[in-house]
């Protein structure tokens, strides 16, 4: 089986036997995993027929981290940071998705300040993710500068993060039972000030691209995947709402509190690199919208719910107070034990769908964690984007499915 | 003119190794290449005769247009293949090649002996044209050459070329179609 | 010394001159280009070695030159090592009849006029110019060729049908400037510049803009820097290069932009003159320097902002558009000139040429449907209408199993307030 599989794989035709016996040659060439646009370490070998492409066959498993195992030898409270890790340009995506299904399986709800900061955030971080998708794919189109002022807002994004918690990738902000800590004074205001700034920015970005002849011919057209094709490869998020679906799990299947904001979803029609593109542009201002919302309801009270079992105490109390230290040790130590059972919780990352799908059997470590990683699912629909494409349309191709490449392997 | 005469032998020196060079190779690239050492020294050689007009039309056409093209379909078709190898499937290109080119030498013999005979080759001839220089400018004898002299044989050939592009075409097409 | 030596002696030293200047100025030019580019893109850029980064080119050159040139196992080694060498002579070559100031410069003894600054004004300066250019792409090839890579095979094939395909423009393009000139000399076409109080650019506007994109084309430049396409090729020809052999790839490319600058600067803008203002001593060098300086700023521009076109596209432009533009300049042009006619009639023609083409361009971008965005505010956006904005009422807890996914074809509201 194995060995069958990987014949499959890896097989490459450099020939083709026509009529008469002629043959037609092929070139070969393997993209990746050392390649600048592949995203990271991509392998496509690519059988080519002068440029065009005949077959392309992904290769993945270069950046594989363990993440789900090693998930599983951690309390469920320490397996938060490894989520982080998995789609390292969303983080705060991946640990929501984590926290919504330990909350499912711990049977708790989180307070309201929660619920509302856990949106402002994700929605952040979904413009930060699609910032540096955009700067990323334009900048494999060759547009330079893009990229550059595309990274000049994602810091201000960071800089939100870092004021909230220290860190400004790797958060694990979002936790079991709400924040690690609570907003800080002053983030609206950062938030409120990106608010303002954004919208005219976002402009430069549609001035320099979305109608930019050369943009729009690489574009338009490139790479179409068929509304049919996308679900049956069970892509999700933008590559999937690109092709003319319009599914967006904070609209299908609300969570997190979604269901009390008002925002649409961008649905493109041709399925090829232009709309996915459009799709997350326009994206962005939906965003936008939600943020905009969430902080005017933004209210005040608790950020964590209130069981020491689960959160760990505040600092001041476990120096001072006998139970709190307990429970602190015990947190630390061992964890919480959820109640056994499964649960499958999807959440809307800035890649597509992210579904987490854990098993508890009592104890104190999660029996089995999946991650169904929308990358991964989208990657699917690479070969079939590019098949009869151009070489430089493989990069259009890669930038428009907006991979990244800790998440496929994970 | 001692200058003259060492730069004219080591042209031909050039000129006849690189086209040696051509027929020699195993590897099409490397013959490709003598060729284009050939055509440019040719280039030099019309140089050398005050030609520089047609001197620089030599590069800008065969070396630079013609050469490029020929590049172009010998490294895509045969990116790996240093040597044809093996056998020559074509023996009876031997004969044939020394025949021909028996016939092509004595051919040049004999319009060099002819042209430095005969005296009213001055009219076309490279005295001719030396003089036509020295009276009109480089371009301008050419161009008078080409268009009040010899505007028949000048038309004649773009027609020819038109015909060649038009046959491309159709060739082209029908492989195409033969293909879908 | 005979007057043969002197001459010899001045070529050999205005050459000597020459390539050391363009040398100086290719290794300042990528400074300069790494500084804008980095004003462009709200960056710094190099400003470390020394005052403004000014021995940056300098350390780079050192970096260089004690870096290991590897030779691929695969590669053939005499063409791959003489390949770069290849290059930057036909660059360097090129240059030659460029002339940077006015012939008589001082005394008309055949001495004198041997040492005006050029190093040779041939009467075939231009086809020169052309010849030579045809032949850089050589150096792209066979380096491509020679690394035994196919992504350098893909940027050498790329490279070799862009720069045939785009050489043939930019030889109709500038026919049009000879016809009005009458010569093919380079000194000769801004003295008749000179002659007809006017620059060429007036006259054959078409042209500019047709030799403008072909030049950048022809020299390999963003958007049309395909043969090196880092993000689809890795680097395109250049992938195996390192070292020594890779700047001198570099140097070619810049110099090579350096000429086509120049052509342009003395085809169409007057060259050395400038209104009269050329008789300063001295000044005519200046001219020429600022009209240079201002197209390598243009090459800079256009590589920050525009993405790179495709090589399919390229062609296309290249074949479909270019080339029958610069024809009908061309004929139009040979009419005026056969008739006589002032030179504002081929000037206007070009223009309008000009205008019918940006009009066409212009009304295809604004067929697609202005939409409105959610601010409220109209903005003046033209967003094409593949993409819609589809309202999904919030779901209720108890549909929500349902999973609320609307086929391609469910009713889309189109939002256009909030």
């Amino acid at each position: 089986m194995q060995t069958e599989e990987r014949a499959t794989t890896l097989e490459v035709d450099e020939s083709e036997q026509l009529e008469g016996g002629a043959r037609r040659d092929y070139m070969t060439i393997n993209m990746g995993p050392q390649h600048p646009s592949t995203h990271g370490v991509l392998r496509l070998i690519l059988t080519l027929d002068g440029e065009t492409i005949v077959k392309a066959q992904p290769d993945i498993g270069y950046l594989h981290t363990g993440i789900e195992k090693t998930a599983e030898g951690k309390s469920y409270f320490k397996a938060l940071v490894v989520t982080d890790r998995m789609d390292y340009l969303a983080p705060l995506a991946n640990n929501l998705g984590y926290s919504l299904a330990v909350e499912k399986l711990l049977g708790i709800e989180v307070p309201e300040r929660a619920l509302y900061a856990r949106v402002i955030l994700a929605e952040l971080q979904r413009i930060a993710s699609h910032l540096v998708w955009l700067g990323t794919s334009a900048l494999d189109l060759g547009a330079q500068s893009v990229f550059l002022y595309c990274f000049r807002e994602r810091e201000i994004i960071l800089d939100i993060f870092e004021l909230c918690s220290g860190v400004r990738m790797m958060t694990s902000y979002i936790m079991p039972g709400g924040l690690q800590a609570d907003l800080p004074p002053g983030f609206e205001q950062r938030v409120r000030d990106f608010l303002a700034l954004f919208p005219k920015r976002l402009r430069e970005y549609h001035d320099l691209l979305t109608n930019n002849r050369l943009w729009v011919d690489r574009t338009k057209g490139i790479c179409k995947l068929p509304a049919e094709d996308a679900v049956r490869l069970g892509c999700t998020g933008a590559t999937l709402r690109g092709s003319g679906v319009a599914y967006d799990v904070r609209k299908a299947f609300p969570y997190g509190g979604y269901e009390r904001f008002d925002f649409d979803i961008p649905v493109g029609a041709n399925g090829d690199v232009y709309d996915r593109y459009l799709v997350r542009m326009l994206e962005m201002d939906q965003s936008l919208r939600i943020i905009q919302q969430a902080l005017d309801g933004l209210p005040g009270g608790p950020w964590q719910v209130d069981d020491p079992k689960i959160v760990p105490p505040p600092k001041y109390m476990v120096s001072s107070n006998m139970e709190a230290l307990i429970h602190h040790f015990k947190l630390y130590t061992e964890g919480y034990r959820p109640p056994a059972g499964e649960v499958y919780v999807r959440t809307e990352s800035p890649k597509g769908e992210l579904g987490f799908y854990m098993v508890s059997d009592g104890s104190a470590r999660p029996y089995r964690m999946h991650v169904r990683a929308p990358s991964f699912a989208n990657l699917q629909a690479l070969p079939l984007m590019i098949q009869g494409a151009f070489v430089a349309d493989v990069v259009a191709a890669i930038g428009s499915i907006d991979i990244v490449l800790g998440e496929v392997d994970r | 003119m001692l200058l003259h005469q060492i730069a004219f032998y080591v042209l031909a020196a050039v000129a006849i190794a690189s086209a040696l060079g051509v027929i020699s190779f195993r590897s099409a690239v490397y013959s490709m290449l003598s060729l284009i050492v050939n055509l440019m020294s040719l280039a030099f050689f019309f140089l050398m005769l005050q030609a520089i007009f047609i001197g620089t039309i030599q590069v800008l056409i065969y070396a630079g247009a013609v050469m490029v093209l020929f590049l172009f379909v010998v490294t895509m078709l045969a990116p790996d293949t240093e040597s044809v190898g093996g056998r020559n499937p074509l023996r009876w290109q031997w004969g044939a090649g020394i025949g021909l080119g028996i016939i092509l030498a004595g051919g040049l013999i004999l319009a060099v002996v002819n042209g430095s005979l005969a005296r009213d080759a001055h009219a076309v001839g490279a005295d001719g044209l030396a003089r036509q220089v020295a009276l009109h400018g480089n371009v301008e004898a050419f161009g008078l050459a080409l268009f009040h002299g010899f505007s028949f044989p000048f038309e004649i050939t773009s027609v020819l070329l038109v015909i060649a592009v038009l046959g491309a075409v159709v060739l082209g097409r029908r492989i195409l179609g033969r293909e879908e | 010394m005979s007057d043969v030596a002197w001459i010899v002696v001045a070529a050999v030293v205005k050459s000597a001159i020459a390539i050391g200047a363009l040398l100086t100025i290719f290794a300042y030019m990528t400074l300069v280009e790494r500084r804008v580019i980095a004003r462009f893109q709200r960056r710094v850029g190099p400003n470390r070695a020394g005052p403004l980064g000014l021995l940056q080119p300098l350390a780079d050159g050192m970096k260089m030159a004690f870096k290991e040139q590897i030779i691929p196992t695969k590669a053939r080694r005499l063409i791959f090592v003489l390949s770069p060498a290849i290059s930057v002579f036909v660059a360097l070559i090129a240059f030659a009849v460029v002339p940077l100031g006015n012939t008589t410069t001082w005394g008309t003894s055949p001495v004198a006029i041997a040492w005006a600054p050029f190093i040779a004004d041939l009467n075939v300066g231009v086809l020169y110019m052309l010849a030579i250019s045809s032949l850089a792409v050589y150096g792209i090839v066979l380096g491509g060729w020679s690394s035994g890579n196919h992504y350098s095979l893909l940027g050498a094939l790329r490279s070799a049908a862009q720069m045939v395909s785009y050489e043939v423009s930019i030889g109709l393009a500038l026919a049009g400037v000879l016809m009005l000139s009458g010569t093919l000399s380079m000194v000769g076409i801004v003295h008749a510049q000179v002659a007809q109080g006017i620059w060429f650019i007036l006259a054959q506007p078409l042209a500019f803009v047709l030799y403008a994109i072909a030049a950048t084309a022809e020299v390999n430049r963003a958007p049309f820097d395909l043969p090196e396409a880092e993000q689809e090729l890795v680097a395109g020809y250049l992938t195996e290069f390192s070292g020594l052999r890779w700047s001198l790839y570099q140097m070619a490319e810049y110099i090579n932009m350096i000429t086509v600058s120049s052509i342009a600067a003395t085809l169409f803008f007057g060259g050395w003159t400038l209104g009269g203002l050329e008789g300063i001593p001295g000044m005519p060098f200046v001219w020429y320097t600022i009209k240079v300086a201002i197209f390598l700023f243009i090459f800079i521009w256009v590589r920050a902002t525009l993405p790179r076109i495709r090589y399919d596209q390229l062609m296309k432009v290249g074949w479909q558009a270019l080339l029958p533009l610069s024809i009908i300049n061309l004929v139009f042009t040979g009419l005026a000139v056969a008739l006589g006619w002032p030179w504002w009639a081929s000037g206007l023609f070009g223009l309008g040429v000009l205008l019918i083409v940006a009009v066409v361009l212009y009304n295809r971008l604004r067929l697609r449907q202005a939409m409105e965005r959610q601010s409220g505010e109209a903005v003046p956006l033209a967003l094409p209408s593949s993409v819609r904005l589809v309202r999904i009422a919030p779901a209720t807890a108890s549909e929500s199993g349902d999973g609320v996914v609307a086929a391609p074809a469910a009713p889309a509201e189109s939002v256009t307030t909030s």
